[in-house]
């Protein structure tokens, strides 16, 4: 991944919380993609994937979410996904209606909520 | 016995008549060969005996050389030579009388052929002209017999009529084969000169060179012919072309200079003929293996420098005439002034091309930036070292180079251009301008032959605002901004590998807005007969007073600096960073994934310089993204694809355009499908059009700050 984007993992009991920050576009949104799946353990219950410090997301960046949907979708675990109201990615990903698919919060504790809410 | 051929009683006119029957021989032939045979024919049918030979003095040897025999041809067959006073001929001749032998038992005889074929009497007198002996002739008898008074005054008085035919009949074959000798050479010259003028047609040295020797090898009659020319760098001879010596070129074959056969020559240079190659020193075994006895060697001199060697060798031994020699260097002098020609002419089609590879065929385009460049070639035809690059940079920004390598010629151009491409990839590839002074620098050390290499490379950020540089040992770049001008001198370093662990730091400076960077070689400062610093000080007057284009600039400085007739090749890098307020944006970019980023960096600066709102801002950011991230999936060919994105600004609506040169695909699957949905939404105005090459997308948007979210 070249330093466009930067990405930092934490582990907070069942979740882990993965803090992307930079631009994310064609050039770097699959190898993005395939470290935040690989930063996920068998054990844990979810994702929260925050973007509040993304500067730019396009559509490479909203497939690469989607598809991290399925893949943690077929290991029985969760996302979800921080954006605040206004950050560059909230738009992109209201207008392509992310949360048809997963949760997207304004913030993190928004998130841990819709996380433990059951599921549909 | 022979009594009865001449007996005491003859008439003096009967003698007369016998006299003139050998000697009239002498008066009818012109020359030696055909004269000779004859002559004995009449002696021996006259004087009636078994035997008759002519042997001439060989005046350097001091040895009679037979000549021709009549009855004991052997002693011509064999080439008896017999010593002045030695043995019977040899007495005949240092006694300057005749000399009877009447039982050849008796007498000391030098020459063993003559009891070999069972001559029994012996009647030999010599051959005078002017006193001087010109040789002998002697006759003899298988019978024993006694050679009378008579008899020997007969063959004395023929010998002396013959004697100045012979000395005649010499004279005539002297002068023939030196006519011979003289119109053999000069047909051979001819036969050379022009085989040496068509050879300046020709493209390729190496079948010039080929042709060449055949015509060397043929006119003198050798068995092998061969070119070695000189590496100037080992010296060195190098076996180039071949003719019966073809593996000489094939293996290689290198001979020191004074060493060996062709050795000697390229040293001395002169004509080189060695009779016997056994009792010589030869570097190259090639020569003896082949089995060649006799070879001569002339230096390929053009000017006064020596080029190389031509030599020919035969497989019989021979002694080379004097003539041998002087057309051997002749051809020599020839093929060494076609050898330059052909040198020059390749020189000169190396150089062009090699001059078109360095520098870049155009100028990158760059919103808020212009460029000009000039080089002058070096004089004399030699392909000079400079060379500069602008490099858009993964940033937004460009770098800008310009380089020296020092040493001059082909090498030198060919590791320029390899440098250019390395500092290409290093800066394309986000090398700060430290890291890639040093990657440069580690390259140039690992280069077979060490060169001087010097190069300021200055990376201007997007802004324009700010200049990141670097120098190793190159004059450092000027800074013109109304009317003010100043050197970008904090950054000093060595030149590119001139030591093994160089230090070399970057200076960051400020820039005002619309500011000129003058980057330049050498040879724009420096004359001989003025110091560095006065040509400094022209360089900052002229560029303050030429104005503000750098096209103009250029110009002003190449007439106020450059002299008409200056040895050194000039180069010469103008940038203006033109305030970006602008209401037009034109990129071409590499069609790549990694230029995304540099596009999105430009036309947020770009916008936010118009006053766009930041949601304006972010919103066509996506769109263009959108846009030149299909240019870039769909880029065609290999790696030289680009795209344009071209914007403008009127009444408050942007009008963009994305330009490429592949065809879409119609949009397929979710992402491609979201592409397309987020470029509709987030401009007012969407329209793809598929053109000839390519496919363009025009969106326009109104910049009121309100977001189409």
């Amino acid at each position: 991944m070249t330093d466009l984007a930067r990405l930092r993992t934490e582990r907070q009991d069942d979740t882990v919380f993965a803090i992307v920050d930079g631009e994310v576009d064609p050039s770097n949104a699959r190898d993005l993609g395939r470290e935040l799946t690989a930063s996920v353990p068998n054990d844990a219950m979810a994702m929260v994937l925050d973007l509040s410090a993304v500067g730019y997301l396009d559509s490479s960046g909203v497939q690469m979410v989607f598809e991290l949907v399925e893949r943690l979708d077929a290991r029985q675990q969760r996302l979800a996904v921080v954006v605040p109201e206004g950050a560059p990615a909230r738009k992109v990903l209201d207008i392509v209606s992310l949360d048809a698919t997963a949760p997207l919060a304004a913030t993190r504790d928004e998130a841990l909520a819709l996380l433990s809410a059951p599921r549909r | 016995m022979n009594e009865g051929t001449l007996t005491p009683g003859d008439a003096p006119l009967q003698q007369l008549r016998r006299l003139e029957a050998i000697t009239d021989v002498a008066l009818a032939h012109q020359g030696l060969a055909t004269m000779l045979p004859e002559l004995l024919v009449r002696v021996r049918d006259t004087l009636d005996v078994d035997t008759v030979a002519v042997l001439l003095l060989d005046e350097e040897t001091n040895e009679l050389v037979a000549r021709a025999a009549l009855g004991i041809e052997e002693e011509v067959e064999q080439g008896v030579r017999i010593p002045l006073g030695r043995g019977f001929a040899g007495r005949v001749a240092a006694q300057r009388r005749p000399i009877v032998i009447p039982d050849i038992d008796k007498t000391e005889i030098w020459n063993p052929i003559l009891r070999e074929k069972g001559i029994r009497s012996m009647l030999g007198v010599p051959l005078l002209v002017d006193g001087n002996v010109l040789g002998i002739v002697h006759v003899g008898s298988l019978t024993p017999r006694e050679f009378t008074a008579e008899e020997m005054g007969l063959l004395e008085r023929a010998a002396s009529r013959i004697a100045p035919a012979i000395a005649h009949a010499r004279l005539y074959d002297a002068e023939r084969e030196a006519r011979e000798e003289a119109e053999a050479a000069l047909t051979e010259l001819r036969a050379l000169h022009d085989i040496a003028d068509a050879a300046l047609a020709y493209l390729d040295l190496d079948e010039m060179l080929t042709e060449v020797l055949e015509r060397v090898r043929a006119s003198l009659r050798a068995d092998t012919a061969a070119i070695l020319l000189l590496d100037t760098e080992s010296d060195e001879l190098i076996a180039r072309a071949a003719r019966g010596l073809e593996e000489e070129v094939e293996r290689g074959t290198r001979v020191p200079v004074g060493r060996g056969f062709a050795g000697r020559i390229a040293a001395s240079r002169e004509v080189v003929e060695v009779p016997d190659l056994s009792k010589i020193d030869v570097v190259n075994p090639l020569l003896r293996q082949k089995g060649i006895k006799s070879m001569l060697g002339a230096p390929l001199i053009a000017g006064s420098e020596v080029r190389g060697v031509v030599h020919v060798g035969t497989l019989t031994p021979r002694t080379f005439t004097s003539a041998d020699s002087r057309l051997l260097q002749l051809a020599g002098d020839r093929i060494a002034m076609a050898l330059d020609h052909a040198r020059l002419i390749r020189e000169r089609d190396i150089a062009l091309s090699l001059q078109q590879s360095l520098l870049p065929d155009r100028l990158p385009e760059m919103p808020g930036l212009t460029f000009a460049a000039r080089y002058r070639p070096a004089q004399g035809g030699l392909v000079g070292g400079d060379w500069y690059d602008a490099v858009p940079l993964p940033d937004g920004g460009v770098g800008l180079a310009m380089g020296d390598v020092v040493s001059r010629g082909i090498r030198a151009a060919s590791v320029m251009g390899q440098l250019r491409q390395v500092l290409r990839t290093r800066a394309l590839e986000g090398d700060t301008p430290v890291e890639l002074v040093e990657h440069l620098g580690t390259m140039v050390r690992g280069l077979e032959r060490r060169e001087m290499v010097t190069l300021s490379y200055v990376a201007l950020a997007a802004s324009g605002r700010e200049v990141t540089y670097v120098s190793a040992g190159h004059p450092p770049a000027l800074v013109v901004c109304d009317g003010d001008a100043r050197f970008l001198d904090e950054a000093r370093g060595v030149p590119l590998g001139a030591v093994a662990h160089p230090r070399y730091e970057e200076v960051t400076a400020e820039l005002d807005p619309d500011s000129l960077i003058v980057l330049y070689t050498d040879g724009l400062i420096e004359r001989r007969d003025r110091p560095i610093d006065k040509g400094m000080e022209r360089l900052v007057a002229s560029a303050i007073a030429a104005g503000a284009e750098p096209d103009q600039v250029c110009r002003a400085l190449s007439e106020d600096l450059i002299e008409e007739d200056a040895e050194d090749d000039v180069a010469l890098l103008v940038a203006r960073t033109v305030a970006a307020h602008t209401e037009q944006f034109e990129l071409r970019l590499p069609a790549i994934s990694s230029s995304l980023a540099t596009l999105r960096r430009a036309l947020r600066e770009w916008l936010r310089v118009n006053g766009a709102a930041p949601d304006d801002v972010i919103e066509v950011l996506i769109a263009v993204g959108e846009a030149a991230g299909n240019a870039v999936e769909h880029a065609y060919g290999p790696s030289d694809a680009q795209f344009e994105v071209a914007g403008s600004i009127a009444n408050g609506e942007l009008d963009i355009l994305v330009r490429d040169y592949g065809n879409w695909r119609p949009p397929r699957g979710h992402n491609r499908g979201r592409g397309t949905m987020l470029m509709q939404r987030l401009m007012d105005d969407f329209e793809v059009r598929t053109t000839g090459d390519g496919t363009e997308v025009r969106m326009r948007r109104l910049l009121d700050g309100r977001s189409r979210e």
